[in-house]
């Protein structure tokens, strides 16, 4: 079953590329499992049929439409997404003049592991249904409010930034007046601390860290050409896996990340080791919020 | 496990004003904790908080990084730079929980030899009291 | 004889002689020092550290000492002396007499073997004769040459000295020689000497009582290098003092008890002597007992303010009389001038800066050049006024302390005003072409070999580290090749083992491990080059300054803290790579900004060398402040004949072409080829313009008193300028009384500095009213009379005598009212010496009101990228020794727009800025900053974060190509971009994050604990 706004996308796609606005169309296509999708370029009108939208369309689009850059290309754009546009529009890594960009009144992403914690068991089948989601698992078909369900960052979204996009498909969410207090309520909770139990909250999660980058790759904001952070992995100095060093990986990387990082919460999606990475998200949102 | 904890210090100084009153500090004598390893740049503005990350990673228990006052950087604005990039990581120390009294900026100009010699006594002392930099990770 | 033939000659060799000969030789000209000393370096070696700004005296000489003896252009003669000097400007002929010195020069190793065989012992001179040193010695640790001589006059000719140098290279038949060389100019740079008070002013017990000493053997006692290693104690008892008191004035300002004359710097030289005391021992009790505290030049009275801020005492007085206690402390007996009260006080130790007096040798030397001396010994202007750097005879110019007492920045400021000057009548010469730089290998493609050398200093290294331990762990290092100990690495022959060690070894990096890197560093890398090492394969650790010297009671720290030092050094020198010498062409031309008495005289100046010059005006008429000026000191010169004659030097010359009524639009560009938009006003012509040095020399001005003394409510109010018209105008009338308030302004809270010429103008001026209205009672109310400049304190002592004005000592915390009443204007005002209120009725208020740079200032600083204080003053590159070069290159400053100072020191500036600025155009190549920023376009993401971060503009966003491009010459090198690109881009050459890492990373890699 197809949403409408899924058919909107679909036929607004395929027309952009059939009149040759643009050359590529940016979106999801679905993938291994119904709670699974990854990003997808239609390069003709005839592949804009593998489009999906549905309430786990979770990856960035900004740090894959970045990898086209250079091309004429449409993209359907969460406000997650669409804030880290702007910040790589600023930094000169597109040329917004080569984009085509198409809103959508995104309602908040599903969390994926709320979902599976809803309905046990292998999940066949999410649609939605008004306010609620429905969730088909091989025995059962659960029914939840879709705010029950939703990503952290989706619950306190900060909405898309205004007169951005050329064209929007569904309703607009009207953006927070402020940035709701929750959003911040996890780093909060460490700032509380003192510092030698952060230090120790650090070391118990980074202790985890195996430095394979991940975070730092999937990154939408990350956009240097290698990464000089990362470089040198082969250099004598460079093969110590002391915690130091990767307090001083993740120290950089917040750093380099300070002045920019939107909070689209893809590195700690990314993160095999489950590291909360998005509390450096939050935390550098917080303290630029506070400039 | 009688000795006393000698802390280990890295300071970036900048080569006209900060370094050159360590030079001073030399000529007239002051005497300080033989602590720190001195690394010479151009400005405080080239420090890159790489540097600090990297000094922590190879061992310092503390950094210093020091350039001229205010107003009198050689090159005009590179302080400026210094002192806005370190603001923004000294909270994120702080954010991971290392403590702030590890990393210092501070201003130190061509004649300040015994300023100079000061600070890098103060700092000696603090982070004798504070102890080494460990991570415990079990 | 064949004459050898020079351009010019420069006659001795401290800081005045030294600057001379290098503008000059710098300009391509061969050039002839001769020095009377054994070393160079003059007085200024001696001093401890210099005011304001507490630099180290030796360190910033030195360099300048090696400069000289290494330039290519320059040949240096020492222990000699000129006998004769006969011909005419352009063609000296010139007899040299070269004493002898037992010892060969080229032989000489300077290892002081010969010092410690030689049994007699000698006052050591240098060291003020507190302490001793043998027959044969050398002057001081930095000496330049560093050969060892002997002292004829205490040699017994016994030979031990010949039997225990290795090398041979004494020999007892050496003769002094004469010799005969031809020059066409001739510079004279003798320096001064202090009086020694023991027959003037003997009553201040000099040379009776052992523990009153001359400021400059006090200079010795604090220098590090000095008799006690620095340790400020009495010569009778070894004790640190726990009282010092300086006596001011000794032989100054008197004319029973000396000489008539202010010394200039004694005021300031007494403030920083008690000032380092008091930081290195803040214990000391230090008193200074003064007659005016002359704090005048730039930023001397926020100094003074400092030392007394640190507990200097300042004690306004009159000294009688010294005599000795029975533990040789000194009993002092003194009126106090604000009290009255006589009064005694017991100091430890006594100081007393005495008068600047000229060297002896003057007089001799004024006869073999057929040039003039005043009644004291300093050599003469050929016209105090306007050419205040031209001897008596055509092609000798003058500069620093032979002609009366000078700062250091003044001297500099002369010496390259005499060089510019010496250099008119060579301009028809050919000059000395660029010298080819020697061949360099290419080692990018070979593995490090490193040399290290460690220095032990004498004992200022080796007394504290150990410097074999740290020599053999160097060794033990995989990249090092070749390691050894030194005494002295800076000496001549431990350089010369240097270049032996790089040829033999096939070193290709070599690491110094001895002072700093900012004193030292050309040296060695000259070394290098020398023997084909780029000075980018040049590395230094800093085991001294930051090391022995810090960690005296720590040995064994010290030595491992030495070793980590060479660790960090040798692993940044694997990294390092050679820094390409490159050289732009430059325009000729020389923008001068500016058209009063400094820029006028900086373009006539350069034309006379040949140079092309556009000279822009703001107003429309030429001459600055000389068009609104009376009769200028010292000899009532009307302004406006002085301007005319300018005006008419500037307008004959075809080189110069003058642009007035406009205002320097745009500046872009950098030394060797700046684009200067001229905008000549509303509807003019906008005219580009193309040079290759600028010169500002855009003047001071008054500062606006409007609401304070009154000024702006009366028109009988007025300000020194206003004053200056009205003379000039013969408006002034018929005052019955006129009222100078100095300082209105000036020293206080809001800003402190002193205007330096107020009180010289307010003398000057005086005069001339009374001259103009001789019934006119004149009042003149100061804080301190601060008169500046050669001859004013006599100008002053004459004003005293002739007009007889009423002085009025006030306080700045009961600065003079002044008060309007039913059309009369009262000034009331505290007398600080009478110790009551008085109050005067005026007819004419005169302000000497505080001046500031020029109101452009803050648009152009900008547009120059050069940097100005709150008073609008330009910063110049150093306070002591490039007060007229920016830091930004191929721009130079002079005149009042660096500082407010008479007429005579503004064209002495005017012809050392355009001295300095000719320099880049003789020579019609500048090298570019070697270690420049660089992008790697392959790593650029083109995201322009590191774009704001330049403060000089170098770098730009290519919009076609999405990357990072910068224009080296622009580039300073301070490297704030590189830390500010995310991406590694960005890599500083020289400081690149591989060669700074590699000293982070290895600082502590094996430490101690
Ligand atoms: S993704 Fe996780 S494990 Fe990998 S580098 Fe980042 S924090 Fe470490
Ligand atoms: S090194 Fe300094 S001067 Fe050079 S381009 Fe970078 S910021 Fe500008
Ligand atoms: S900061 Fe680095 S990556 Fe960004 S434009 Fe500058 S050089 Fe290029
Ligand atoms: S040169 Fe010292 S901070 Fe820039």
């Amino acid at each position: 079953m197809t949403t409408s706004l899924e058919t909107q996308l679909r036929s607004r796609a395929h027309d952009l590329l059939a009149e040759g606005v643009v050359e590529l169309f940016l979106g999801y296509r679905q993938g291994s499992n119904p709670l699974r999708v990854a990003p997808f370029v239609a390069r003709t009108p005839l592949e804009t049929a593998k489009l999906v939208w549905n309430a786990v369309c979770v990856p960035n689009l900004a740090g894959t439409l970045a990898k086209h850059a250079g091309q004429r290309i449409g993209v359907a754009l969460k406000a997650c997404d669409a804030q880290t546009l702007r910040e790589l529009l600023k930094l000169n890594q597109l040329e917004r003049s080569r984009l085509y960009l198409i809103g959508i009144g995104c309602e908040g992403m599903a969390n994926p592991e709320a979902i599976t914690d809803a309905a046990p068991g292998r999940v066949t089948g999410l649609a939605e249904a008004g306010p609620d989601l429905v969730i088909t698992t091989a025995d059962d078909v659960v029914r939840r409010e879709r705010g029950t369900l939703l990503l952290t960052k989706c619950a306190t979204c900060t909405g898309m930034p205004t007169d951005f996009c050329d064209e929007w498909l569904g309703e607009a969410p009207p953006a927070p007046p402020t940035v709701p207090a929750e959003r911040f309520a996890a780093v909060q909770a460490l700032a509380t601390l003192a510092p030698a139990e952060r230090l120790a909250f650090w070391s118990e999660h980074l202790s985890r860290c195996t430095l394979c980058y991940a975070c730092q790759t999937v990154c939408p904001l990350c956009f240097c050409k290698e990464c000089a952070l990362t470089l040198e992995r082969d250099h004598p100095r460079r093969q110590a896996r002391e915690p130091m060093t990767i307090f001083a990986y993740h120290l950089m990387r917040a750093y380099h990340l300070a002045d920019r990082c939107t909070g689209c919460d893809e590195c700690s999606r990314v993160c095999p080791e489950d590291i909360p990475l998005n509390l450096i998200c939050r935390k550098l949102e917080q303290d630029r919020s506070q400039v | 496990m009688s000795e006393p904890f000698e802390p280990k210090i890295v300071g970036l100084l900048c080569s006209w004003c900060a370094y050159a009153g360590a030079d001073t500090a030399g000529v007239s004598r002051v005497q300080y904790p033989p602590n720190l390893r001195i690394v010479r740049v151009m400005c405080s503005g080239r420090v890159d908080p790489l540097f600090v990350a990297r000094a922590f990673e190879h061992g310092a228990d503390g950094v210093l990084v020091a350039g001229c006052h205010p107003g009198d950087c050689h090159y005009l604005s590179g302080n400026n730079y210094a002192e806005e990039r370190f603001a923004k990581f000294a909270q994120l120390l702080d954010f991971f929980g290392l403590d702030q009294r590890r990393f210092k900026l501070a201003w130190v100009s061509g004649s300040e030899g015994a300023r100079f010699a000061t600070i890098v006594a103060e700092m000696t002392e603090e982070l004798r009291a504070l102890g080494p930099l460990e991570l415990k990770v079990q | 004889m064949d004459a050898h033939a020079y351009d010019a000659l420069v006659i001795g060799a401290g800081i005045s002689g030294m600057q001379a000969a290098l503008d000059l030789a710098e300009k391509g000209y061969q050039v002839l020092v001769v020095e009377r000393q054994a070393s160079i370096g003059g007085t200024m070696a001696k001093l401890d550290k210099t005011f304001p700004t507490n630099d180290c005296a030796i360190c910033i000489t030195a360099p300048k000492m090696v400069e000289l003896a290494r330039h290519p252009n320059i040949t240096l003669l020492t222990s000699a002396q000129v006998e004769r000097v006969a011909g005419s400007v352009g063609h000296f002929e010139v007899t040299i007499w070269r004493q002898t010195t037992y010892v060969d020069p080229e032989k000489c190793t300077g290892c002081g073997d010969c010092a410690r065989a030689c049994p007699v012992e000698v006052a050591d001179t240098f060291n003020g004769r507190l302490s001793r040193r043998k027959a044969i010695y050398l002057q001081f640790p930095q000496a330049v040459p560093a050969v060892y001589t002997i002292d004829y006059a205490q040699c017994t000719g016994c030979g031990a000295c010949d039997r225990a140098c290795g090398p041979g290279a004494i020999s007892f038949l050496r003769r002094s020689q004469p010799l005969t060389v031809t020059v066409g100019s001739i510079v004279v740079a003798t320096g001064f000497e202090v009086l020694e008070p023991t027959e003037l002013r003997r009553e201040y017990g000099y040379g009776r009582f052992a523990n009153v000493l001359t400021a400059l053997q006090y200079e010795r006692l604090m220098a590090a290098s000095g008799p006690t290693d620095g340790h400020v104690t009495r010569p009778s008892d070894g004790q640190a003092p726990r009282s010092i008191a300086w006596i001011q004035c000794v032989g100054s300002r008197s004319t029973q008890g000396g000489h008539p004359y202010c010394s200039k710097i004694c005021c300031m030289y007494a403030t920083k002597e008690a000032l380092i005391t008091r930081e290195h021992a803040p214990d000391t009790a230090t008193t200074i007992f003064y007659m005016d505290l002359r704090a005048y030049g730039k930023d001397f009275q926020q100094y003074y303010q400092r030392a007394a801020s640190h507990g200097v005492r300042y004690v306004r007085s009159r000294p009688a009389s010294v005599s000795e206690n029975a533990d040789q402390s000194l009993l002092l007996e003194y009126e106090d001038t604000l009290t009255g009260k006589v009064a005694s006080e017991t100091f430890d130790l006594l100081v007393l800066s005495t008068a600047v007096v000229p060297p002896p040798e003057n007089r001799r030397l004024a006869q073999a050049l057929g040039i003039a001396v005043d009644e004291h010994g300093f050599f003469v202007a050929r016209d105090a006024l306007r050419a205040p750097l031209h001897a008596t005879r055509e092609g000798i110019f003058l500069a620093g302390g032979a002609q009366g007492p000078n700062d250091i920045p003044d001297c500099v400021a002369q010496a390259s005003g005499a060089a510019g000057l010496a250099a008119v009548p060579l301009s028809q010469r050919q000059r000395t072409a660029e010298p080819v730089p020697p061949a360099e290998r290419d080692v990018a493609a070979e593995a490090p070999r490193t040399g290290v050398f460690v220095c032990s200093c004498g004992k200022n290294i080796g007394g504290f580290v150990d410097v074999e331990a740290v020599t053999a762990s160097a060794r033990a290092l995989p990249e090092v090749a070749f390691a050894e100990a030194c005494t002295f690495a800076c000496s001549e022959d431990a350089q010369r083992k240097i270049r032996g060690a790089i040829e033999a070894n096939g070193l290709n990096r070599v690491v110094v491990a001895a002072c700093s890197p900012i004193t030292h560093g050309p040296v060695f890398q000259q070394t290098c080059a020398e023997v084909g090492l780029n000075a980018g394969l040049f590395e230094m650790a800093n085991i001294r300054n930051q090391c022995s010297w810090v960690h005296s009671s720590e040995p064994g720290p010290a030595t491992t803290k030495a070793a980590d030092l060479v660790r960090m050094a040798v692993a940044r020198a694997s990294y390092v790579k050679s820094l390409p010498v490159q050289t732009i062409e430059v325009t000729p031309g020389c923008l001068v900004i500016g058209g009063g008495a400094a820029g006028m005289t900086a373009a006539i100046t350069l034309a006379e060398m040949g140079i092309e010059v556009v000279l822009v005006e703001r107003e429309t008429v030429l001459g600055g402040k000389l068009n609104l000026l009376g009769k200028l000191a010292p000899n009532d010169l009307p302004a406006s004949t002085f301007r005319e004659h300018l005006v008419h030097e500037v307008q004959r010359r075809p080189l110069i072409k003058v642009f007035t009524g406009t205002e320097v639009g745009e500046v872009s560009g950098h030394v060797g080829n700046f684009q200067v938009t001229l905008d000549g006003g509303l509807g003019e012509a906008i005219t580009q313009v193309q040079v290759g040095t600028i010169i500002v020399a855009t003047g001071f001005r008054e500062i606006d008193l409007r609401g304070r003394y009154g000024y702006g409510d009366d028109p009988r109010i007025i300000t020194q300028l206003e004053l200056e018209r009205r003379l000039r105008d013969g408006t002034l009338g018929k005052p019955r009384s006129v009222v100078m308030i100095n300082c209105a302004g000036s020293l206080d809270a809001e800003n402190p500095s002193c205007c330096r010429i107020g009180c010289s103008v307010a003398v000057k001026n005086a005069r001339l009213v009374h001259q103009a209205a001789p019934g006119t009672q004149v009042f003149l109310l100061y804080q301190d009379l601060r008169v500046y400049g050669k001859g004013q304190e006599e100008a002053f002592t004459q004003m005293l005598a002739e007009v007889a004005p009423q002085r009025i000592r006030y306080d700045a915390e009961r600065p003079p009212r002044v008060s309007l009443e039913h059309g009369r204007i009262m000034v009331t005002v505290y007398d600080t010496l009478l110790r009551d209120e008085l109050e005067v009725e005026a007819d004419l208020v005169v302000l000497t009101a505080a001046l500031r740079g020029d109101i452009e200032t803050p648009r152009l600083k900008q547009m120059l990228k050069v940097g100005a204080n709150a008073q609008d003053f330009y910063h110049e590159a150093h306070a002591k020794i490039r007060p007229l070069d920016f830091t930004t290159e191929g721009i130079y400053l002079c005149g009042g727009d660096h500082y407010p100072r008479s007429i005579p020191d503004t064209l002495a500036q005017a012809a050392g800025a355009a001295s300095r600025a000719a320099i880049p155009l003789l020579r019609g190549r500048v090298k570019v900053e070697p270690i420049v920023a660089e992008v790697e376009a392959a790593r650029c993401s083109g995201c322009g974060l590191c774009v704001p971060h330049c403060p000089y503009g170098a770098m730009r966003l290519d919009p076609e190509r999405g990357v990072l491009v910068i224009e080296e010459v622009l580039c300073k090198g301070c490297g704030t971009c590189v830390a500010a690109c995310p991406s590694g881009a960005l890599q500083q050459r020289g400081f690149a994050d591989a060669q700074v890492l590699a000293m982070i990373e290895t600082a502590w890699e094996g430490a101690l604990v």
